[in-house]
């Protein structure tokens, strides 16, 4: 019923203090644009790690010679290694059928010419601890079961797991990783510190309209929903504004790397809707809703002394 | 209107802002509050309006105990008082129109009533042709005739005006005299707190004079004097 009169005075205030809104604007821009850094840097790590994650497996070929028993001894030993998160057979008709996938196109002129299936079955294992890999691979080496001749990879790869630098990579992620949560806690806490100062700020400077307003009989809450208003449009233009900045940063770094020869991670950090350039639309309304709420509470809450009687 | 029973206010830690006050105020009344700077108006009007709360004593307001009045309550008391200050209290962005038409959006009177009921107060204090100027822009006596405007217009029964000529000239200040009056001749009971020894003087109304919290003299058609008279029997 008197939507209009308080969104009216919200508007008015907001227009007549406009260096204080500038200001509130640009805390809560700043604020959520860090927080919105660190969670896109976040997610993109992620993704990034969770491919390189898929690569800490252990490949373990089993021989085409193997005696049933052999294969069931070998299930056996994975079955009751501690070290070990999960394993996946692959059959042989799996493995072709990869084999297959990956060639693409041209894989029926090639797989023509062979007689029978070259492939071997394996067991593609995943460690609980990446830094376990070298000690859990080697207890396979050497088993009866698993084939030392596999083709085209020489005798010693008969068990095949990631490399060191990878798995140094994965840690340094891993730390990197830590650390922005650290981050995200520290500068979410500064935006709400931030963003309720400057609420106060303009509050204190508004602290005889607010005496008078209660004099001529206003109730609290006809008191503070311009202040609530106002703070909610202060945020939803902050975190808006920042969202579209961080789309417009995260962007420019995904180019940038696309130009280098680090090109091949771009590919791999960044989920596929972002790029084909479409907009964040799971990031923008929840910074939206983020900032516009922080600014709505930080409005009302900022108040509170003001209202004593 | 109002009922004061051995009403004490004593300020933090020590300081004496009113003491041991009993008065009546009937409806439809006009009072001066006289007494020098400090002698407790400003304390006495406070405690009506709920801005303060009494160390000792009981406080009645339009029939209301403001002692067990609840505090989300008081908005709705402060409808029912209008109040002038000697700074006037003016929404310094909104114009003389808005800053009369705050006090009906307050209690949420609809749009149609207040384009009604502005013009017609805004009329009635001579300030038509200013409707639409910014408080910065008229001068003092034409602040407090909004002011008071503003207190007037939802016709409470009961007006406040602390040292209300304190900031306007002495010419001004008879008319805004005259305005008070007429307001109180529509029935309103009027308490107005001054330093004003003419304004008194020429006005002869009921006087109550305090000094050091206490109240010194009570006097119907007085005038205001420099030496307490004894204290005559209030009614
Ligand atoms: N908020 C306050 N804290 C402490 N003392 C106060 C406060 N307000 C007023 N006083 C004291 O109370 C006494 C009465 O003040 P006041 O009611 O303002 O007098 P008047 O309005 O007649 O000038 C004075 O001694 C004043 O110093
Ligand atoms: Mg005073």
């Amino acid at each position: 019923m008197r939507t209009s009169f308080f969104f009216s005075e919200a508007v008015g205030s907001l227009r007549r203090n406009w260096v204080m809104t500038m200001a509130a604007i640009l805390t809560v821009f700043i604020s959520m644009s860090i927080l919105g850094v660190a969670l896109v840097t976040d997610r993109n790590l992620n993704q990034g790690t969770t491919s390189l994650k898929n690569r800490i497996l252990i490949q373990v070929f089993i021989s085409d010679n193997a005696t049933p028993e052999q294969v069931a001894a070998l299930q056996q030993k994975i079955n009751s290694t501690p070290q070990i998160k999960k394993s996946v057979y692959i059959s042989k008709d799996q493995a072709l059928e990869r084999f297959r996938q990956t060639l693409g196109v041209n894989s029926a002129i090639i797989l023509k010419e062979l007689p029978n299936n070259p492939l071997p079955a394996s067991y593609e294992i995943y460690v609980k601890d990446s830094n376990q890999v070298d000690a859990v691979a080697q207890q396979f080496v050497g088993n009866p079961a698993v084939d030392d001749n596999v083709p085209g990879s020489g005798k010693h790869d008969s068990v095949v797991y990631a490399k060191k630098t990878v798995r140094r990579m994965l840690g340094i992620i891993n730390l990197v990783e830590k650390g922005m949560w650290v981050a995200m806690g520290i500068f979410g806490v500064a935006a709400i510190l931030l963003i309720s100062t400057t609420v106060r700020l303009s509050i204190f400077a508004r602290r005889r309209e607010i005496e008078i307003m209660r004099l001529v009989g206003a109730t609290n809450w006809f008191i503070r929903w311009p202040f609530i208003l106002e703070g909610f449009i202060t945020g939803l233009v902050g975190s808006v504004l920042a969202g579209l900045g961080i789309y417009a940063f995260n962007w420019t770094i995904f180019k940038w790397i696309k130009s280098t020869t680090l090109s091949y991670w771009a590919v791999k950090i960044y989920p596929p809707w972002f790029q084909s350039g479409s907009w964040p639309l799971g990031l923008l309304p929840s910074l939206a809703l983020l900032g516009a709420v922080l600014g709505a509470l930080g409005g009302g809450f900022a108040l509170r002394r003001y209202l004593k009687v | 209107m109002i009922v004061f029973e051995n009403v004490s206010k004593i300020y933090e830690p020590d300081v004496v802002g009113l003491q041991d006050f009993t008065w009546h105020v009937p409806k439809g009344e006009f009072v001066f509050l006289v007494g020098p700077s400090g002698s407790g108006k400003t304390t006495l009007i406070k405690l009506v309006l709920k801005e303060l709360e009494p160390t000792e004593g009981r406080i009645l307001v339009a029939g209301r105990n403001l002692s067990t009045l609840r505090r989300s309550k008081v908005p709705f008391l402060r409808r029912n008082i209008g109040c002038v200050f000697q700074d006037f209290k003016l929404l310094p962005n909104k114009t003389v129109w808005e800053n009369v038409a705050y006090a009906l959006e307050v209690v949420g009177e609809n749009r149609r009533s207040i384009r009604r009921k502005v013009p017609e107060i805004v009329n009635l204090v001579g300030l038509a042709d200013k409707a639409n100027s910014l408080p910065h822009e008229i001068s003092g006596g034409e602040q407090q005739r909004v002011s008071v405007a503003r207190a007037f217009v939802n016709h409470p029964p009961l007006l406040l005006a602390d040292e209300p000529t304190g900031n306007i000239d002495p010419e001004t200040s008879i008319g805004l005299m005259q305005l008070l009056m007429r307001i109180n001749r529509t029935g309103t009971t009027v308490v107005v707190a001054t330093h004003d020894r003419d304004m008194v003087n020429r006005m002869k109304r009921r006087v109550i004079q305090l000094e050091g919290g206490r109240m010194v003299r009570d006097e119907h058609r007085g005038s205001y004097d420099e030496s307490p008279a004894e204290v005559t029997g209030a009614d």
